[in-house]
């Protein structure tokens, strides 16, 4: 029956998406709750705006409205970091569509049941895109609490869509990470290859932020962090066009690794 | 015999150790080659103009000589921003010591030799910090070797006080990992519990650098990050303080797991 494996996952997984939804929600509550405070936008504001932009960029501020007005200092100091943050999550989701059953022996039981191979890793990729919708959502719920409770003037719909850039990192690596894991099989190769895989992007990105006018700017624009800090939409200079490019490069993997696993053997 | 596990987990570990040094030793080689082009280098002057804030938080202190030096943006900017990164090794081995055994179904088999509980966690610990030291020392390897084949001229007695620093965090980091397996059990809810651990120590000390002066700097004092401050120890050398306690609440975190996992039964 179509759609009984997107249901199933959603059922057994669905309480590690409110653990880290509600996780990363109390941090961006957090940081709601600090940037509601007068007196760090006050020291802030005057003493960055005296800053000439490559001082800015050093210390990793492209524009002064990321730190000068309140969405902005939610972006700088909560989606900064909740990409990286929900990577682990991405990885996590990416090793429950075949390396962790296969790991522990029970995919060819799971296979032995009347549906195709390609129905079961295509409905586990829906179930977990969706579920990391929920972990964003949430993400976005927690924030605009604070903002409700803190009575902080905000502009709602660059802080939504802000943390939503975050999305289309998760179903990137998620994309990644399954596609190792069909190929390399063993749990420990795949966390260690993903892994390597969002570091060695994190550090492209990095570099590119510390010099500006070298080949590590060009460099940068291969790192999906780049595209997913939402420091964009603070700026006004969001183009939907590379979070779609982002989710086409996830559904190319996706579909690889769709591919890969129905040409090969499944480990016992 | 006693040193028969600890042989064996290195043995067994010594290749995951190369591929983790040999990475983090290539991001340190490129962040020393590239030092030259970095928009830092243009700024010193301007820094040390900076006002106490900003100094905070960019995590520099009140010390910004050094900060205006190569080694002080490569301390901060490589050591500062990747401590989450950092972060992620202790936390894969720390699994290993129990949670992973059990969780496969094979810590039976092992507890059915003659060992004691206690020395299975110890000898794998201790092993395990081995490696750790042997990941710090091939970033520290790395760097050096960057600079031999670089003009860049770096304080690298500075730059191994941080660097050293390292292993009584990424150590503490572990114990707390191993703590947590004894406790819970699942791989997956340990791992879940140690994620937050660490993304919540990392956001707490973050933000508390970012706020300095409201109720977010003394939580931030909470987080074991805030004794990881690479401009501090630039600055001010090792700080002995820190380091005991690390090793000493590390210490107090590994008697804590063994005292657990000899009263409890064997998942199998």
């Amino acid at each position: 029956m179509n759609g009984v494996i997107v249901q199933d996952t959603l059922r057994t997984n669905w309480k590690q998406t409110v653990y880290w939804g509600f996780g990363m929600g109390i941090l961006g509550l957090y940081l709601v709750a600090i940037a509601s405070s007068s007196e760090i936008m006050a020291s802030y504001g005057p003493l960055l705006e005296s800053l000439p932009p490559a001082m800015l960029n050093v210390i990793g501020i492209s524009d002064v409205r990321m730190f000068t007005t309140t969405e902005g200092m939610i972006s700088s100091g909560f989606v900064t970091y909740a990409m990286l943050m929900l990577s682990v999550y991405a990885v996590t989701i990416g090793l429950n569509i075949t390396t962790n059953e296969e790991e522990d022996g029970i995919l060819d039981i799971v296979l032995s049941l009347p549906i195709t191979r390609t129905q079961v890793i295509t409905e586990k990729l829906i179930a977990f895109a969706l579920l990391s919708l929920g972990v964003i959502a949430l993400c976005i719920i927690f924030p605009l609490i604070g903002v409700a409770i803190f009575n902080v003037e905000v502009n709602i719909g660059k802080v939504i869509l802000s943390i939503l850039t975050v999305y289309p990192g998760i179903l990137l690596i998620m994309g990644v990470t399954s596609l190792i894991g069909t190929v390399a099989r063993r749990r420990l190769t795949t966390i260690g290859l993903s892994a390597g895989f969002i570091m060695a992007s994190y550090f492209i990105n990095f570099l590119g932020n510390a010099a500006s006018e070298s080949f590590a700017a060009t460099l940068q624009q291969f790192s999906f962090f780049y595209y997913t800090n939402g420091e964009t939409v603070i700026l006004d200079t969001f183009n939907p066009l590379t979070s779609i490019v982002l989710i086409i490069v996830a559904s190319i993997f996706a579909g690889l690794s769709v591919m890969m696993f129905n040409r090969r053997d499944i480990g016992l | 015999m006693r040193g028969s596990i600890f042989i064996e987990t290195l043995k067994q570990t010594w290749k995951q150790m190369l591929y983790w040094g040999l990475g983090l030793a290539s991001m340190g080689l490129l962040i020393v080659l590239m030092v030259p082009v970095f928009d830092m280098q243009q700024m010193s002057e301007l820094l040390k103009n900076l006002p106490p804030i900003m100094l905070a938080m960019i995590g520099v202190g009140k010390d910004l000589d050094l900060f205006a030096t190569a080694e002080g943006f490569v301390a901060i900017g490589f050591f500062g921003k990747f401590a989450l990164i950092f972060a992620v090794y202790p936390v894969v081995m720390g699994m290993r010591i129990t949670a992973n055994d059990e969780d496969d179904g094979i810590m039976d088999m092992v507890l059915s030799l003659p060992v004691q509980r206690a020395w299975v966690i110890l000898e794998r610990f201790a092993a395990y910090t081995v490696t750790i030291i042997g990941v710090v020392a091939m970033i520290y390897i790395g760097m050096s070797v960057g600079v031999a084949f670089s003009s860049v001229e770096l304080n690298m007695p500075a730059l191994a006080a941080v660097i050293i620093m390292l292993i009584p965090v990424l150590t503490f980091v572990m114990a707390f990992t191993m703590l947590t397996a004894t406790i819970v059990r699942r791989r997956q809810v340990a791992f879940g519990i140690i994620t937050a651990f660490v993304v919540a120590s990392f956001m707490i000390q973050t933000v508390g650098a970012m706020a300095e002066g409201t109720f977010a700097e003394p939580i931030g004092w909470i987080s074991f990050f805030t004794y990881y401050n690479a401009g501090h120890i630039l600055a001010n050398g090792l700080t002995a303080t820190h380091i005991v306690s690390l090793l000493a609440l590390s210490l107090v975190l590994i008697g804590l797991s063994i005292q657990r996992f000899e009263q409890r039964n064997i998942g199998i």
